[in-house]
């Protein structure tokens, strides 16, 4: 094989690669394709080098934007649009583009700040395995539905706190409406029907305060696998062999904390299913008898 | 109330993998950081991207340099060539590399050796940025040739160390860090050694007419090296195969033996230079 056989060979294993590098950039969302054409072209002489660093990318877990979980709460963008579509409106074109929020970009609400930290811990849990033994037990893209999971559970909690923040929906308004209708002797289908109210809004923010909670308990429990693992890493653990106790026990705590991680996922999944949580009784089942 | 959205995608993807000021300032000053960067993060597109930027800008200046000793032609081939040389050594080891770190305790993702790499052979074009105006200095106050060699080597042994520290820290604590760090430096030199073999000359001297954008071929950089140190030793190739020839086999002369034989000048090659000329 001669020197120019090679120079083929490599210019077409280099071209092979920019074709790859090019779709990937694309699908992360380059902004534009003159830079991806740029990453591209880089590799068709530098593949070698160029290839492993673009294309061993770490993937970053789908995210909901600042409008989908932080600006939901109180701003009014379901006035008159039906639940939700406001925050539709927010995030619901978020193809790599910035939401486009009608009002200024307000704080991140704690429990938006709770999932990106969750997120962020995630990341650096799988950018911890990635390439070492323990990445079987949290490759990247398990972190990447763990992520997305945590993203449904925030965007349905700041689904859930603007809509508790509408009018009709305020919990203490719900009660001081029951105890006035009681008070004031009010028929008994009519203390029914805001009985029934003040239930439905009590199960909305009952399932809203769950989603909080367990994101929290969550947010603890990555921030411990997230040390494990580089516990693990830094102690050499390993799954041919293990050298010493110490990273045996690193290893063994690491897969202890990814399956309490994954059992806390699956179930802040089943409370992502609030059909069971918001079954309203028939008004007729509710009234007493007459 | 509508079903839980679907998640969307990050609105501020991945940084560009362009190159950066902030970067560059960063394999000066922080090269502990750099290191860090190299194992930890998530995108290396913004550091490879800078770190082969400045390799082909500070090679390309220091490789003008060198060819600014016989002027003309060769600045602009050195500018070429020495850039060419260290991206094609890198490009050649980065697998070798990462089979030395997987196997001596550092099984670490191929963009993360990659990374490293680049990052030292980065801060070593740097460094060779910086020595580039004072060679250039020192061939303008009428610095020899040998010298001259002697002073762009000195040059490239800064390089090394500067690469080495970025090399030594991202290869971390822990064992086998020095012997890993012995096995790149050894496999570097020996790809380096022979790319820059391969596409010499750089420095040439002021009388050659024409310098030729590449050497013909002729042996390899460990048949050179082989034969300076056997000649350092007063071993002669041409005195060998005579006395081969006289005696029926092979041996190697003795030293002190046809010591009053001065060695043999050097032969003029096809292209008109010597091998006295290359470097």
């Amino acid at each position: 094989m001669s020197l120019l056989d090679l120079a083929l060979l490599y210019a077409l294993a280099g071209l092979a690669c920019a074709v790859a590098i090019y779709r990937a950039e694309l699908a992360a969302g380059a902004p534009h394709r003159l830079r991806a054409l740029g990453a591209a072209a880089l590799a068709i002489p530098l593949w070698p080098l160029w290839a492993p660093v673009a294309l061993g990318r770490r993937p970053t877990a789908p995210r909901p934007s600042a409008g989908a979980y932080g600006h939901a709460r109180g701003h009014g963008h379901s006035h008159g649009h039906g639940n939700g579509h406001g925050n539709g409106h927010g995030h619901g074109h978020g193809h790599g583009h910035a939401p486009h929020a009608a009002a200024p970009a307000a704080a991140p609400s704690p429990v938006a700040a709770t999932a990106a930290r969750i997120e962020a811990a995630l990341a650096e849990c799988a950018d911890a395995c990635a390439g070492t033994p323990v990445e079987a037990l949290l490759p990247a893209d398990a972190a990447a539905r763990i992520a997305a999971e945590v993203a449904r559970a925030a965007t349905r909690h700041a689904e859930l706190s603007a809509l508790l923040g509408r009018d009709g929906f305020d919990l203490g308004e719900a009660e001081r409406r029951l105890r006035g209708l009681e008070g004031d002797g009010a028929s008994a289908r009519a203390v029914a029907t805001a009985r029934l109210h003040l239930d439905n809004v009590r199960r909305l923010a009952a399932l809203r305060d769950r989603d909080a909670r367990a994101l929290d308990e969550l947010a603890d429990l990555v921030q411990a696998l997230r040390a494990q693992l580089h516990l693990a890493r830094y102690a050499g653990a390993s799954v041919a062999g293990l050298q010493g106790a110490t990273s045996g026990g690193a290893l063994e705590g690491t897969s202890g904390i990814v399956s309490e991680v994954w059992a806390r996922v699956e179930g802040l999944s089943a409370v992502l299913d609030p059909q069971d949580a918001l079954e309203a009784e028939p008004l007729a089942a509710a009234a007493p008898a007459r | 109330m509508s079903a839980a959205a679907s998640p969307v995608r990050d609105p501020s993807p991945a940084a560009p993998p362009a190159p950066s000021l902030g970067v560059l300032s960063r394999l000066l000053r922080d090269p502990e950081g750099v290191a860090a960067d190299c194992r930890d993060a998530a995108d290396l597109g913004p550091l490879a991207a800078t770190a082969l930027a400045a390799i082909a800008l500070g090679a390309a200046v220091f490789g003008g340099v060198l060819g600014s000793f016989r002027g003309g032609a060769q600045i602009g081939y050195a500018a070429i060539k020495v850039p060419l040389a260290l991206l094609a050594t890198l490009a050649l080891c980065a697998p070798g590399f990462h089979a030395l770190a997987a196997t001596l305790g550092r099984p670490w993702p191929l963009r993360t050796v990659v990374a490293l790499s680049l990052s030292a052979a980065a801060r070593a074009a740097l460094v060779l940025l910086a020595c580039a105006p004072v060679l250039w200095l020192l061939f303008d106050l009428g610095l020899g040739y040998h010298r001259a060699a002697l002073a762009a080597a000195l040059a490239y042994a800064l390089a090394g160390l500067a690469a080495l520290s970025v090399l030594l820290r991202g290869l971390g604590p822990g064992a086998g860090r020095a012997l890993t760090a012995v096995g790149f430096v050894a496999l570097f030199f020996a790809v380096g050694g022979q790319t820059s073999w391969i596409l010499r000359p750089y420095l040439v001297r002021p009388r050659t007419e024409a310098p030729p954008f590449l050497r013909a071929r002729e042996g390899g950089f460990a048949d050179a090296l082989l034969t300076s140190g056997r000649s350092s030793m007063e071993i002669y190739d041409e005195d060998l195969q005579e006395r081969d020839s006289e005696i029926g086999g092979s041996g190697t002369r003795a030293k002190g033996e046809g010591d009053e034989r001065p060695p043999a000048p050097a032969r003029p090659r096809r292209d008109g230079t010597r091998a006295e000329d290359d470097l």
